[in-house]
């Protein structure tokens, strides 16, 4: 396959993290889709503290990227709302580790208005995808 | 010389300022989006604000040839540019 | 040779019009009414243009147009510092 491109879609959603250490959550989750993880396990794997990883899990749910599991032991589970996002975070998966400087600088500089400017972008599309 | 024209001049040196600011802004876009989409439309209000300098300095700029208006559609071809490869990029996608 | 030059500054300044209104009207995002707002008036600045130079060569609109160009910038500047 040649090289992603950076699809709006894409860029949307990265503008949509806060920080790096929630899109490492995030591509944690994806990377082990069976596994139940908690706050202790993500706050080890990405050192950051559990408190931390308490409060992206809650985003990361709220996101619809994952669910609560409630078994033994407990935790959250990567479960993408829809297809399309399960896409686009593979896609992030594949772009990110080849893009980090792009991909950081993009969710370090005022994500917020970001998102807003990018509309002034998108209105130049002939055809809205999606 | 009629009146009009300090005013006029003044105007053309605000216009300038205004392409530059603009096209300033277009530059802090592109850097922190990297949507080169903004780069072309910097560059589009830059080279408008280089034209609206030369027209202010030489103000011949404009009587003797078609020139300054040749600038504004290069300046604008940019934004074509934008759009289309806003365009393009959209088709290929995913 | 001249007339297509400002037919096609025209078109262009009215296409970026047109497009930055239309996405204002879907997304009320405020920026794409100010970027519109300037691009009519450069429009309308183009076609001011048109006239002067080939359907009144006895008219000067030059100081016209120089300032219809300028308030069509203010739009963009206000918007891109207030609005953005």
């Amino acid at each position: 396959m040649t090289s992603l491109q950076l699809s709006s879609e894409l860029r949307r959603l990265i503008y949509t993290i806060e920080s790096i250490p929630e899109l490492e959550a995030i591509l944690l989750l994806q990377q082990a889709p069976e596994q139940v993880w908690n706050e202790n396990s993500i706050a080890q794997r990405l050192y950051v503290s559990n408190q931390e990883a308490g409060v992206m899990l809650q985003k990361i749910v709220a996101a619809g990227i994952c669910r609560l599991f409630d078994g033994t032991p407990p935790g959250f589970i990567y479960a993408p709302a829809s297809t399309e996002l399960g896409d686009l975070i593979n896609q992030l998966a594949i772009y990110y580790p080849r893009h980090l400087i792009e991909v950081t600088n993009m969710i370090h500089s005022k994500a917020n208005s970001n998102s807003r400017v990018q509309q002034f972008a998108d209105a130049f599309k002939f055809f809205k995808d999606k | 010389m009629n009146s009009d024209s300090t005013l006029t001049e003044m105007l053309i040196g605000a216009t300038a300022a205004f392409y530059l600011i603009i096209g300033l802004f277009f530059i802090r876009f592109w850097r922190s989006t990297h949507d080169r989409f903004f780069l072309f439309f910097a560059l589009c209000f830059l080279i408008e604000a280089a034209n609206r300098i030369m027209l202010g300095l030489f103000f011949d700029f404009r009587e003797a040839s078609p020139i300054y208006y040749i600038v504004r559609l290069i300046s604008y071809s940019f934004i074509i540019v934008a759009i289309l490869d806003k365009n393009r990029r959209s088709k290929i996608g995913k | 040779m001249a007339a297509v030059i400002y037919a096609l500054c025209t078109l262009t300044s009215m296409l970026c019009a047109v497009l930055l209104l239309r996405s204002y009207l879907k997304s009320k995002y405020r920026l794409l009414y100010w970027g519109g707002l300037c691009f009519v008036a450069l429009t309308i600045n183009n076609m001011l243009l048109v006239a002067d130079k080939l359907i009144f060569p006895d008219w000067d609109l030059f100081p016209l147009r120089v300032t219809v160009g300028f308030l069509a910038l203010c739009f963009f500047m206000y918007g891109l510092i207030f609005d953005e």
